[in-house]
């Protein structure tokens, strides 16, 4: 390594340095890193905020465990089958639909309750209580990693409000990349602009009940378009759908 | 970044992580393969950049396989303009496939570790029997 090169290294050290001292869990964070075996790294489990991981990540089940005791799974009664579970726009709620007495038509009877999810608010609490998760490093590596993916006016956009939008060359769908909130999906069809969904996804897991991702914020960020971009059927196959009016939205 | 060979990881804990490769090191090359092909089974989605349009935005293919002997990576058509490309070469009675070869060496690459979908309310209900 050169004298500048050396030099530009270190500058660069100082200041994650002094980014990590405004940072309680960095010293933590390290030692996952140190710790972790899989390229992906180790999620931060947080006390009092489930954690959803893929399946597949090493030790899923062990860390999201460590701060939310798996419950004993409630037993379904004999002869009662669950049919649906979907989102009422008119209702504003998930309804729950089961069926019992075996086949409709044939004696059987539906069953339905409204629940009530999160509202926004309470996400948004969650998802700030989620927070102590990320470190300031690693979102200034992903901003500078995501400048290298977009052209620079895009960038100062996402600066600016936590958005920037890209229209897909294959479909033609205009999606809307936010900080910490569902990508929208807009249809431009016509000249009417329409929302076709609020995509939700997140690399290897997120913290339950808020919009919060295992990865800083703008890896997240990274990671839908990316995903958009190489495999935009997977984008959609991948994501939670969250209808407009839902509060997984976040709209 | 993208001057330098090798494959950008997104990772929990540090971010942006960069796997170098030094293409003349047997043992770096062996090293680097080994770890591609372990991230493609775990489901890792590896995205290359095949081109740029004409308003300088990527063009993307996801990677399906990796040649260790090689050094390339084998991508599928992700265009519009090379389905088409490839339906006119197919009329035309030639045999083509969608599958084609990248060299490592020059073609930016990053990898995105599998998602866990989002989130998604956790509501349960049993209905008590009648």
């Amino acid at each position: 390594m050169d004298s500048r090169a050396f030099l530009e290294r270190l500058e660069r050290e100082i200041f994650f340095h002094s980014l990590d001292e405004l940072d309680n869990a960095a010293d933590l964070r390290n030692l996952l890193a140190e710790c972790a075996d899989d390229l992906g790294g180790i999620p931060l489990p947080i006390p009092g905020i489930g954690l959803d991981l893929h399946p597949a990540f090493p030790r899923a089940r062990e860390l999201a465990d460590i701060f939310d005791k798996p419950r004993e799974p409630t037993p379904t009664p004999v002869g009662l089958f669950r049919r649906n579970i979907f989102w009422s726009s008119r209702r504003q709620g998930y309804v729950h639909i089961w069926s019992e007495g075996g086949e409709l038509g044939k004696g059987g009877a539906l069953m339905w309750k409204l629940l009530k999810g999160p509202t926004r608010l309470e996400m948004d609490a969650q998802t700030m209580r989620a927070s102590v998760a990320w470190g300031a490093r690693q979102e200034w590596k992903a901003y500078e990693k995501l400048s290298t993916h977009i052209d620079l006016d895009r960038f100062k956009r996402y600066a600016m409000c936590g958005m920037f939008e890209e229209t897909s060359r294959r479909s033609g769908v205009r999606y809307r990349f936010r900080r910490l909130k569902p990508t929208i999906a807009i249809s431009d069809r016509n000249g009417q602009e329409r929302i076709l969904a609020c995509l939700c996804l997140h690399p290897i897991g997120y913290y339950k009940g808020s919009f919060g991702g295992a990865m800083v914020p703008t890896d997240d960020v990274i990671a839908h378009l990316l995903i958009m971009r190489t495999d935009e059927a997977g984008f959609w196959r991948d994501a939670n759908h969250h209808s407009p009016d839902s509060a997984a939205a976040g709209l | 970044m993208y001057g330098q060979v090798g494959l950008s990881v997104l990772s929990v804990n540090e971010g942006d992580k960069l796997l170098r490769v030094d293409p003349d090191d047997p043992k770096s090359r062996e090293r680097f393969a080994k770890t591609v092909i372990d991230l493609l089974r775990k489901g890792y989605l590896i995205s290359v950049v095949t081109g740029h349009d004409d308003q300088g935005r990527e063009i993307r293919a996801k990677v399906t396989q990796f040649d260790p002997e090689a050094l390339e990576y084998l991508v599928e058509n992700t265009t519009p303009e090379e389905d088409e490309d490839l339906q006119q070469r197919m009329k035309g009675g030639e045999r083509a496939g969608r599958r084609r070869r990248l060299p490592l060496v020059g073609t930016p690459a990053d990898a995105v570790p599998p998602t866990a979908g989002g989130c998604a309310p956790e509501l349960l209900w049993i209905p008590e029997r009648s």
